[in-house]
């Protein structure tokens, strides 16, 4: 295999997202992102990717780079969406900046740990009370599917100028029935 | 020097070298919008302490200068803030701390700002460059030379209270300065 095959096949994920329209990333590690930021790493994306500290500073960095002309992802844990409240709201939401969060979402349907559970359970209807629209993935699917929801989140952002989410449940807190 | 006196300057200085000016919520940024008002200027009315990350993100991708202005409250809750800006921050990155210590736009609490060296942290948080300025031809010095270098510098500067009436609230939905911002980002 050439090198270059190589590099396709290894950035796979990087590459959909891309191809659907992102143009910025940053955020704060998961054990749900281990592909995502490996794959980050490994691109030449200069510019195009950095490293925050915090959440609240992942979307305003974003946000910062979707004033220059960008598409922004800013990926994070659930248990850290509480620190962007602020950011969301008096920041992304009222600037009208388009941008899409990547949520792994521990705790889905209480079932994980008791600290994700708090936060994980309510998530999906503290985002809808700001009018974050939502598309569900699973974090475990095809590079094609996660891209996919990401691409139909970065729509709805740029329709309505504002942010919109996409929740990655993880392969473990998955039932078969699950909406 | 007092607030007003020191963005009048950094407003000039920054418009001089073709740059953008953020300003972090508050009384900074009312005096930026009232004292320059340009295009280029984006003037926060929340989120307090993300004026440096935001700043470092827009200056990834323009090839002009950013300055970023701030007061001591906000640098304080920012910290976790400043290796991010410090990494994202590309080209001419100027990081000025107006430091009254006092949350002043809240009725002049004081801050623990005396208590904190700025300049260390920043420096320790990966500011290529680092000032401590007191007058304002110390200001315009240390913002020529900033405004000059491809890289983050970090200027601290202690500042008198204000005063006066505060300047009016920024007279701007926060989406027409983002809209009008943007505009004048594409245009250049």
């Amino acid at each position: 295999m050439s090198q270059t095959q190589e590099t396709a096949l290894e950035c796979a994920l990087v590459e959909a997202i891309a191809a659907q329209g992102i143009t910025f990333f940053t955020g704060v590690a998961d054990s749900g992102f281990k592909r995502l930021i490996t794959e980050l790493e490994a691109s030449e994306l200069d510019r195009r990717y950095v490293l925050a500290t915090r959440e609240d500073n992942a979307v305003a960095l974003a946000t910062g780079a979707q004033l220059a002309g960008q598409r922004p992802l800013v990926f994070m844990e659930s248990s850290g969406f509480g620190n962007i409240l602020d950011a969301l709201t008096s920041l992304a939401i009222v600037y009208d900046i388009p941008l899409v969060l990547f949520i792994a979402w521990a705790g889905y349907q209480g079932r994980d740990v008791p600290h994700h559970n708090s936060i994980g359970e309510p998530l999906e209807d503290i985002l809808r009370a700001l009018d974050v629209e939502t598309v569900r993935v699973g974090l475990e699917d095809p590079p094609e599917a996660i891209a996919g929801a990401i691409g139909t989140a970065l729509r709805a952002a740029e329709r309505r100028s504002r942010p919109a989410a996409v929740l990655g449940i993880p392969a473990n807190l998955r039932r078969e029935g699950d909406a | 020097m007092n607030r007003n006196d020191a963005i009048a300057i950094i407003a000039a200085e920054a418009e001089t070298a073709g740059g953008y000016v953020f300003a972090g919520n508050g009384y900074n940024a009312r005096a930026l919008s009232a004292l320059s008002g340009r295009p280029e200027c984006f003037e926060m009315v929340g989120s307090m302490s993300l004026c440096p990350t935001l700043a470092a993100g827009f200056s990834r991708f323009t090839d002009a200068p950013v300055v970023v202005v701030e007061g001591d409250g906000n640098a304080l809750m920012g910290l976790s803030g400043y290796p991010a800006a410090a990494a994202a921050a590309t080209g001419t990155f100027v990081h000025v701390v107006l430091d009254n210590g006092q949350y002043e736009t809240t009725g002049g609490q004081r801050t623990l700002a005396d208590r904190v060296d700025l300049v260390t942290i920043a420096r320790g948080a990966g500011y290529a460059r680092t000032a401590a300025v007191r007058e304002p031809d110390e200001l315009r010095a240390a913002l020529r030379e900033a405004l000059a270098q491809p890289t983050t510098t970090f200027v601290h500067l202690p500042t008198d209270l204000t005063p006066g009436a505060p300047h009016p609230r920024v007279p701007r939905h926060p989406r027409e300065i983002a809209a009008r911002f943007r505009e004048a980002a594409a245009r250049a």
